[in-house]
């Protein structure tokens, strides 16, 4: 209790909350930007924290998370653009309200669904994370073992596309994170004589340019062909009371399916929103309205989207597994900073933790805040030629990867893995897995050898105990999963059963 | 490049990888190469079924009509990847002040952006407000180059 306190009271000093409302004001403008993902914005953000506290800087990326889940519905609603893609169903019901004249009650609708999401997985966040922490702290190296591993394969299954190539980024994250010094016997590994390896890649480095080069090379990929128009706002943002109350139940369920979809590692915004969108359709007693400009639509895709955010931040906080790759970038702030993600953040670094998890909650009230003075504001940058954003998105890559150690050797390195990153795209690929394989890959690596030596070498001792042997089997069933042969043996019980 | 193609490009790079890695893990002692190893042969699997799927695919899509793919400008984006090449190889010895609104203006004149006098006032304002951000107000480094 005495944590929850000090992690309020550190939120509420003036220099937290003036970085919170900072972080959700650029959110709101990154977020409406179309072609910019909250992702991006928080990995270019990433270099900008290290002159700060860490619980300031960890603050001040989780506040643009939220604000770029609410800002992504700005574009979806005035532009048909999802701003993210996490507003990809907001613009199902959004444009339509915005081509019947009802912009401003779309985006106000939006807003109050992203506060009431986001407020809810807030809660949850608080209640849940330090519960499932105190589990977490009883967990040795055979279940630290298993956490990785099942962390790895879920997000590598549960990522869009193929789940092969999605478990392949995973492994070859993992395989870069064992470059450099190996802890336990001392030896360089797979440094080849190169003494910038020996120190490893940093993952943060290889973030920067996984999720901001292929961006910046993407939006120039295409002519802008002719400018949208944006839809003016011209009426009255906020619902009334009796158009909050016929929402109420459906922002209430896309916000419980937000906060569980963020719990699963590899689900993030743009499977909640379709998830809460299609939940809210099936329940409601006007089915043929939904798809014509029906604000609970709005309402659905945007609480799902925001609730993501605390949900996600669950396992990234207690157990170092980001739900997300926007969370693997949160986690990589803490990383910066020497604070390495696990069971620890919940004790040796309670304080950081809870002045985070407390920031979610206020930049849910900033994002409201601010959301009814920007959003007008903010569709001017909705405006701004993907070919000016794409060279200013370098510049801020290069000075982001340069500054971490003052090295010119880490912008060749950034760049290179934006190239690979790139042409990954360009494959179907998913980068997350591969960020999330470098950040779970020392983890792995330590926990493996520990218990291994516990045991003498035998690997069994990742079966004796109850919980390991659990995570490694819904591991091994998330593997399985994505294989013909779970696909043959479910035709073939579907045939038994007919 | 067509589809498969790019994804064998793709298994063969990574199985090449993947073999590289696991030959010189026999310089490692047990500990340290237990998990690559382990790792490699993953890596391997998985490149083969990679390949596997997309040729399964390709089959599967010979047999049903789709539709073309907006063409994307390959030369544009391989002028602006090496315009960044350059950038990066430039601005360490040249310095920050040099050689940003340079690739700034030049980026934003070659991919037809905006007009030349907006592009060099983008390219001034925006340098000066990073030197601001990441320098005055962060107190982070950039390379100074001939300026330092």
């Amino acid at each position: 209790m005495n944590d929850i306190m000090m992690g309020l009271l550190n939120v509420v000093s003036p220099f937290n909350l003036l970085v919170i409302a900072a972080g959700t004001g650029l959110g709101i403008f990154v977020g409406a930007m179309p072609g910019l993902s909250a992702t991006m914005a928080i990995a270019l953000l990433l270099p900008i924290t290290f002159g700060m506290d860490p619980a300031s800087g960890i603050s001040m990326l989780a506040s643009l998370y939220l604000g770029a889940m609410y800002g992504g519905s700005i574009s979806a609603i005035l532009l048909r653009t999802p701003g993210t893609p996490a507003a990809a169903a907001t613009v199902l019901d959004g444009y339509p309200m915005a081509q019947q004249g009802r912009a401003g009650k779309a985006l106000g609708v939006s807003l109050t669904a992203s506060l009431i999401g986001g407020i809810i997985s807030s809660i949850a966040l608080l209640t849940i994370a330090p519960a499932l922490g105190k589990v977490a702290l009883s967990f040795g190296p055979v279940e630290l073992f298993a956490i990785a591993v099942l962390g790895i394969t879920i997000i590598g299954s549960l990522s869009s596309g193929s789940p092969i190539k999605g478990i392949l980024s995973g492994v070859v994250g993992l395989m870069i994170a064992l470059v450099g010094m190996d802890p336990i016997s001392g030896t360089p590994r797979f440094t080849f004589g190169q003494i910038y390896l020996f120190n490893g890649i940093s993952f943060i480095i290889a973030l920067i340019g996984l999720f901001s080069i292929p961006q910046a090379l993407r939006l120039v990929e295409k002519d802008d062909g002719l400018q949208k128009v944006a839809s003016s706002i011209k009426d009255k943002m906020l619902p009334t009371f009796k158009e909050l109350k016929s929402m109420t139940v459906t922002m209430l369920r896309s916000s419980v399916i937000g906060v569980f979809t963020g719990l699963i590692p590899g689900t993030g915004g743009d499977t909640a929103c379709w998830f809460g969108y299609n939940e809210a359709k099936r329940f409601s007693k006007e089915k043929e309205k939904f798809g014509t400009g029906h604000p609970e639509g709005v309402a659905a895709a945007e609480a799902a989207n925001n609730a993501v955010v605390g949900g996600a931040l669950i396992p990234t906080i207690t157990l170092g597994i980001p739900g997300s790759a926007a969370t693997a970038v949160l986690l990589g702030g803490l990383m910066v900073h020497g604070i390495m993600p696990g069971p620890t953040l919940m004790t040796e670094h309670s304080l950081i933790t809870y002045t985070l998890i407390w920031a979610v909650m206020l930049a849910n009230i900033f994002m409201f805040l601010e959301g009814l003075v920007l959003t007008r504001a903010a569709v001017s940058v909705t405006k701004i030629p993907n070919k000016v954003i794409a060279p200013v998105i370098v510049i801020l890559c290069v000075i982001g990867s340069f500054t971490i150690n003052n090295s010119i050797v880490d912008v060749f390195v950034m760049f290179t893995f934006g190239i690979i990153g790139y042409f990954m795209d360009k494959i179907n690929i998913p980068t997350a897995p591969m960020v999330v394989g470098m950040i779970l890959g020392m983890m792995l690596d330590n926990s493996m050898n520990q218990s291994l030596l516990m045991s003498d070498g035998s690997w069994m001792i990742f079966l004796r105990t109850p919980v390991s042997a659990i995570l490694l089997l819904i591991a091994l069933i998330s593997v399985l999963q994505a294989t013909p042969l779970f696909g043959f043996i479910k035709n073939r019980f579907k045939k038994t059963t007919i | 490049m067509n589809n498969l193609a790019k994804h064998g490009l793709a298994s063969a790079i990574t199985l090449i990888l993947a073999i590289v890695l696991y030959v010189d893990s026999f310089n490692l002692p047990p500990a340290a190469a237990n998990l690559p190893r382990a790792l490699a042969w993953i890596i391997i699997v998985l490149s083969l079924a990679m390949f596997a799927e997309a040729l399964y695919k390709e089959r599967k899509k010979a047999q049903e009509n789709q539709e073309p793919k907006e063409p994307i400008l390959v030369f544009r984006v391989f002028v602006f990847a090496a315009m960044i090449a350059l950038y990066v190889a430039l601005i360490k010895p040249l310095g920050y002040f040099l050689v940003t609104p340079l690739f700034l203006i030049t980026a934003l004149a070659y991919l037809e952006a905006t007009r030349l006098w907006k592009a060099v006032l983008i390219a001034l304002s925006f340098t000066v407000f990073c030197y601001l951000l990441f320098v005055m107000f962060l107190h982070l480094p950039i390379p100074m180059g001939l300026f330092s």
